[in-house]
């Protein structure tokens, strides 16, 4: 009697202690899929708030990046959730480079830009200098005393490549 | 191109400019700057704004050399 007892006590205990363990496994597992469905979805926002400046400005990086996200994405579909939270980290590093380099060009695209417009008044101006100085020394008879023939042919030269380039 | 013409203007940053010394003559300047003293002409019409003869320039006049 008491050893029947006993027994049915071990197999409730054991019931319960497996039925514990599968809530938990269940539990872990989902949590592991929240994680790396949270993780893909991060990446992805964060990738789409850079991919049109990307595009033009870094379209190789881009396109590397890109395919971290769809691996991540294909991982996620595969259920391979606890590859998806390990590369989480270097995939969002490689966004973030990806967005550093991105702003990084913009900022060299908008100083080169601020260059041209102060060329695009300057060169003109000083073309018209050399040109006006060069229509006057056309006319002279010989080279004033600090200019020769060979200088001002080559100064010559030189106003025309800028005018043409 | 300034004006359109060539023509160098005082409001160019690039153009170059004569202090008149005491004893100086646009031809002798002319003769400075281009080798040539016949050129003088080109110094006086474009500083008409502050010659009025050739033969009139003082020293301290900023002449814009074209």
């Amino acid at each position: 009697m008491k050893l029947k007892s006993v027994t049915r006590n071990l197999s409730r205990n054991l019931a319960v202690g497996l039925l514990a363990s599968a809530l938990l496994a269940a539990g872990g597992c989902a949590r592991g899929k929240d994680d790396a469905t949270q993780a893909v979805n991060s990446e992805e926002a964060s990738l789409a708030s850079v991919r049109d400046d990307a595009a033009k400005y870094m379209p190789a990086e881009l396109q590397s990046v890109e395919s971290s996200v769809t691996a991540q994405k294909e991982s996620l579909a595969k259920k391979d959730y606890k590859v998806v939270v390990a590369n989480a980290p270097a995939v969002n590093s490689s966004i973030d480079s990806l967005k550093a380099g991105v702003a990084a060009k913009m900022e060299e695209n908008r100083a080169a830009g601020a260059e041209w417009s102060t060329y695009s008044t300057a060169v003109p101006q000083m073309v018209t200098a050399l040109q006006s100085r060069i229509d006057t020394l056309t006319k002279s008879k010989r080279m004033p005393k600090n200019l020769d023939a060979t200088a001002f042919g080559t100064a010559k030269t030189d106003l025309e490549t800028m005018k043409t380039e | 191109m300034e004006d359109g013409n060539n023509k160098v203007t005082k409001t160019n940053p690039y153009a170059q400019y004569h202090v008149v010394q005491k004893g100086d003559t646009l031809s002798k300047i002319a003769d400075e700057y281009y080798g040539d003293k016949m050129l003088y002409p080109q110094i006086f019409d474009a500083n008409r704004d502050i010659l009025t003869d050739p033969d009139k320039i003082k020293p301290g006049q900023r002449l814009l050399i074209p």
